[in-house]
């Protein structure tokens, strides 16, 4: 009956355990800590999750989908062969995966875990994640926010005793910093600011769209295979500017190519660099603080291992960030020391990580220049510690008004029809002059992230109470049970066979991608893999599988 | 209960000791254990630190005259707070082991020595060009703004931001900043012409996705594309009309043979009608404004009342815009013209800018009868107390130099507004300063009468609002007559309260204070009357036996309440916000 820890990424996804006061990564069968975020369903109807499904993208890129929590708490469907999903159905694979492996890690069962999410996903999306736990059938309660995730495993392994962290979580998909407070046994979170659709992958378009015009081929008109190829080749360049200086686009299939380095790059991610100072910025401003007053900038997420990230961000802020431990994994790491904490578990318990609220909660008022625009009031302000309750007080907009109907915004903008609705109550007044009514007006936001409001009128002492939960986009218990079963019907592929699949997926992406005498190498590969598959004989398809790996790793320059 | 019980430490500035006993406290009371427990604790703790940043923001030793509870170390300590401190606290750390297998804390440098001097001189060289660019930006920009209608500055503009130079720094946080504060705004007053520069300039396109941008970004786009649509109706409505011309004539034509003189007159009369309203318009304005000339009205029907209005721009002032609209309506068969211009407000606007002076206007908005009336105010905002000479020397020259304004009938200066700027309580402010003497017209004004007139209402929303920041010669000076003016005031809800001067001990004026159950605040939201003034402060604290003091050297208040001191400097630090913690 373990707690964990989840980091369901845009990417990757990991789970970590809390193992006496410290956080330890669960490996998957394959032995390795980061699941990446690829479903697939192949062929016998078989759902893979993981380094397998995620060759699958290329090769079959109609059975197979990625980077689904992009579209987290909206009705976009995902179809795979004809099977059509939703992002939280998905994740729920991903974090099925997670919970068995970590269930083997551990031998023990699962029934909770913690999930990680964005600081700046809102209501319906923190609701579809704990859906997806639901549907994965792990009970989550607490959802932690990635930034204040990352600052915990930061203040635990730094071993400071006291400071400030700029916390730069640079994910695949997303930008959160925070600014983030921590001494004795406390971790507070000061001020969250993100770009949610600022990330890595956006430096892969920028590079794929710069060896297009290299090569004046058209992007946009790419069709969907050629496209995730390309972006794959950019990422991979990507990634290796991160060890070398200079590397090489070479798009074989196309026989193109295109020398790329650190400089270039830079040159080329101008307007993603501006987008991240206005981020910072903003936090900076938030948080009240200058940078003097940071002790520490911590890099987080896969992409910030860029040397132009961590270079542009060295400038930017006129100091050294710092790499704590690998920065893919630190989030995880802070949700399984808060798995830990709530667990109870004795090396953790007295941790206290006091978590903020990052979006204005508020309501609507009458805007006299515009009778049908209201504008927002807001009631909790973005960065307000949680738990938190705040009291507004409202009155009649015309004399003998009867009914006030309290809206419920989540947002920043200044006009209500631009934030996010999440409900209204309806409430009879006592009909007084205008301006002499008193409605007093009450949110409270707890630790789980669920808000309650509560209307009073003075005069009539009549109380109104709302929890919200927005149907719309909501299943209800029901039908929340009912696709579960369904879910259930997908068969997880066998754990056993993981490690030939994900070669096996590999050599297919592989022999999509080349021509020639290497198409032939990867054909052969395959082929020797396939005879010891039936063959039977553990010790000779093991050899075959090592073997196949060096002639693929030579293959794609590894 | 007592913050400092809960955090079970005495009072204290110090944040250090305040998170020492929360972090103490927490080990107890853990949120995931005790909720209830821990919100209240938390919430003592997050008063604890306001408390201590409050203290820390004044003079804290000339504020405070309870030295007894605050000796001159303490103060020192808060001065020479925070960075330091961590170096004296050597405490045993047994999480320092953590995760041993992090340990390879590499810093970014590694392996790749000449790439990254490489890479940061690049950065920081981007960094300094961009700077430089961005100046020149923001210096043009500033001149821009007040002659934006000068056919000279937008070729300048265009050709700027089609520049490299431009399209390079276009998404830098500053440039976004200052374009989407001043498109939200005033810009151009809607000259959707220019704004539409900026649209191509910042590539957007339309059908883009809001959400795909953040912060400034999303702002800009926003304002923008408001102007895009607006003109795209625009091309669309021009093509309209010509189909519609088009129409009329083949109509005509048919109807000419087929029928007889009624089908042709009736349509045709109905657009010639039309079109004669902007020779109409124009002969009204030239009558109303001899000194300016207008260009041919450019017309935007509103075909659901028969109404139209139109966009002129006046010739003797490039920068001036106007719409004025033209209404018909029918009475008894006959059609009968209305107009409306809001040409003054851009005039008075036009030449306020020109003498320094920063104008806009105010609406009020009353319901006498279930109907709606709206008066609408020009305004001058004034910047400070200090500069109130100048800038009434200002107002009287203008009024004096440009004959054209005498020709508006209703120029005038709306005291709250003119002195209060940053108000936000309109409607008490309203009930206090609403005496004839409060409208004045500024064609008919010496700038030292006008200049004594600003100065005695100053005087007197300062005691009655701000009465925390009056230094004690401005007592001196404006006591009697401020306790004069208190006579009018009198009623059954309120109190006298003396004010004495500090250093010689005599009374220097009655203060008389009213209390309301409520003030209506910004945006209909209520808030109770007694947070805001320290006169009310006083009074509601008076009751509960606190007392208020004035320091010696007359720079403000100390209220003495619950066994904490919150003062009140001269300088106008204090908010609401400051004021609400009394209670």
């Amino acid at each position: 009956m373990a707690i964990i820890g989840i980091d369901l990424g845009t990417t990757n996804s990991l789970a970590c355990v809390c193992q006496n006061g410290r956080p330890v990564l669960v490996p998957n069968t394959l032995g390795e800590t980061l699941t990446p975020s690829a479903v697939s369903l192949n062929e016998n109807g078989e759902i893979c999750v993981g380094a397998a499904a995620k060759e699958r993208m290329v090769s079959h890129p109609e059975a197979s989908a990625a980077s689904f929590k992009r579209y987290m708490g909206t009705n976009k469907v995902f179809t795979l062969s004809g099977n059509s999903f939703t992002p939280q159905e998905l994740s729920s694979f991903v974090l099925r995966q997670l919970k068995e492996d970590a269930e083997q890690f551990l031998g023990e069962k699962v029934t909770e875990a913690v999930i990680s999410v964005p600081a700046y996903f809102n209501d319906n999306q923190r609701y579809a994640t704990k859906e997806a736990g639901k549907l994965a059938g792990i009970h989550v309660e607490r959802l932690v926010n990635e930034p204040s995730a990352a600052a915990l495993a930061a203040s635990r392994i730094s071993g400071e005793d006291e400071g400030s962290y700029l916390v730069f979580d640079f994910g695949g998909g997303t930008l959160d910093v925070s600014v983030v407070d921590y001494f004795d046994n406390i971790i507070e979170i000061v001020a969250v600011s993100g770009d949610n659709r600022l990330g890595g992958d956006d430096f892969d378009e920028v590079i794929a769209r710069s060896f297009c015009a290299h090569h004046q081929m058209d992007y946009e008109g790419m069709d969907r295979q050629k496209k995730s190829s390309l972006l794959q080749l950019c990422e991979k360049c990507k990634r290796e500017l991160t060890r070398q200086d200079e590397t090489e686009i070479v798009w074989e299939e196309e026989d193109r190519k295109m020398p790329l380095n650190n400089l270039v790059l830079a040159g080329l991610g101008q307007d993603l660099f501006e987008r991240i100072s206005q981020v910072v910025e903003s936090v900076l401003r938030d948080s009240e603080r200058s940078m003097e007053e940071i002790d520490e900038i911590v890099l987080v997420g896969g992409s910030s291992k860029m040397p132009v990230v961590a270079l542009y961000l060295q400038t930017l802020l006129k100091r050294r960030p710092r790499i704590i431990a690998s920065p893919d994994e630190v989030v995880a790491m802070g949700v399984g020391i808060y798995a830990g904490i709530k667990e109870r578990k004795e090396d953790v318990k007295d941790l206290v990580l006091t978590d903020i609220c990052p979006f204005t909660l508020g309501t609507n008022v009458v805007n006299y220049a515009d009778n049908d625009n209201p504008v927002m009031s807001a009631v909790i302000e973005r960065n307000s510690v949680l738990p938190c309750s705040k009291i507004a007080y409202y009155t009649n907009s015309y004399d003998y008004q009867r009914k006030i109907v309290v809206g419920i915004y989540q947002g920043e903008a200044f006009y209500c029809k631009e934030n996010l609705k999440l409900g209204a109550i309806e409430m009879e007044i006592m009909p007084v002059r205008k301006g002499e009514a008193c409605l007093e007006v009450r949110f409270s936001y707890d630790l789980n992230g669920i808000l309650e409001v509560e209307v009073m009128d003075r005069q009539l002492k009549q109380v109104k109470r709302k929890v919200l939960t927005s149907e719309n986009v909501r299943l209800s218990e029901e039908e929340l049970n009912h696709r579960l079963e369904e879910l259930q019907a997908y068969k997880m592929m066998p754990c056993g066979g993981i490690r030939t699949k994900v070669v096996l997926a590999r050599g297919e992406r592989l022999f999509a991608q080349m021509t020639g005498r290497r198409r032939q190498q990867v054909v052969m590969a395959m082929q020797e893999i396939q005879q010891s598959i039936v063959g039977g004989n553990d010790q000779e398809m093991r050899r075959c599988l090592k073997r196949a790996k060096e002639v693929f790793d030579c293959l794609e320059g590894l | 209960m007592d913050i400092w019980k809960i955090l079970g430490i005495s009072r204290t500035a110090d944040k250090k000791t305040i998170k020492r006993a929360y972090a103490a406290k927490t080990r107890e009371i853990h949120p995931e254990e005790k909720p209830e427990e821990f919100k209240v604790l938390h919430e003592a703790y997050q008063a604890a630190l306001e408390y201590a940043e409050f203290v820390s923001i004044g003079n804290i030793q000339s504020l405070f005259l309870n030295r007894d509870e605050f000796t001159d170390e303490d103060a020192e300590e808060e001065n020479g707070e925070s960075r330091d401190e961590r170096d004296a606290d050597e405490r045993d750390v047994d999480e320092r082991d953590v995760d041993e297998r992090d340990t390879d804390e590499r810093d970014i440098d590694e392996g790749s020595g000449q790439g990254e001097d490489e890479l940061l001189t690049y950065f920081a060289d981007n960094q300094e060009k961009q700077q430089k660019l961005v100046d020149v930006f923001i210096k043009n920009w500033q001149e821009f703004k007040g002659s934006y209608r000068n056919p000279e500055g937008m070729a300048w503009w265009r050709e700027y931001l089609a520049s490299e130079a431009f399209q390079n720094i276009k998404f830098h946080a500053r440039i976004l900043h200052v374009l989407a504060e001043e498109m939200e705004h005033k810009f151009f007053y809607g000259l959707d012409e220019a704004k539409m520069l900026f649209w191509d300039a910042y590539g957007f396109q339309d059908g883009e996705e809001e959400n795909t941008f953040q912060g400034d970004r999303k702002r800009l786009y926003q304002c923008l594309h408001q102007a895009f649509v607006k003109q795209q109706k625009n091309v669309e409505d021009k093509a309209r009309a010509a189909r519609h011309e088009k129409k009329i004539h083949i109509f005509a034509g048919i109807a000419v043979a087929v029928f007889a003189v009624i089908c042709i007159t009736v349509p045709v009369n109905h657009y010639r009608q039309k079109g004669n309203d902007c020779r109409f318009l124009m002969d009204y304005m030239a009558g109303q404004y001899p000194y300016t000339s207008f260009s041919e009205p450019e017309r935007q029907p509103n075909e659901n009342n028969g109404s139209s209005s139109y966009t002129m721009y006046a010739s003797a002032h490039p920068d001036l815009v106007i719409t004025a609209k033209v209404e018909h309506r029918y009475v008894e068969g006959k059609k009968t013209r209305q107009v409306t211009e809001d040409y003054k407000q851009q005039l008075f606007a036009y030449y306020a800018s020109q003498y320094g002076l920063d104008a806009g206007w105010t609406m009020d908005e009353e319901e006498p009868y279930g109907g709606r009336q709206q008066n609408i105010y020009n305004t001058l905002f004034y910047p400070d107390i200090e500069q109130i000479d100048s800038f009434c020397e200002n107002v009287e020259k203008m009024f004096r130099e440009q004959e054209e304004l005498q020709m508006i009938p209703e120029v005038a200066v709306y005291t709250e507004s003119v002195l209060f700027p940053q108000v936000l309580l309109y409607g008490s402010v309203f009930d206090f300063s609403s005496f004839d003497s409060q409208i004045y017209d500024l064609r008919a004004m010496e700038a030292s009468e006008l200049s004594a007139k600003l100065r005695n209402n100053y005087m007197i929303y300062m005691f009655q609002y701000e009465s925390w920041n009056i230094t004690t010669e401005q007592y001196r000076e404006w006591g009697a007559e401020y306790e004069k003016f208190c006579e009018r005031l009198v009623n059954d809800d309120g109190d006298w309260h003396e004010v004495y001067d500090p250093v010689t001990g005599k009374s220097l004026c009655r203060f008389y204070i009213p209390t309301y159950e409520y003030v209506e605040y910004y945006h209909g939201a209520i808030i109770p009357a007694r947070w805001i003034t320290v006169g009310n402060a006083y009074y509601f604290l008076k009751d509960r036996e606190a007392n208020l003091t004035v320091n010696e050297d007359g720079s403000g208040f100390a209220v003495k309440f619950y066994g904490s001191t919150t003062a009140f400097g001269k300088e106008p630090v204090v908010k609401f916000d400051d004021l609400r913690k009394c209670y």
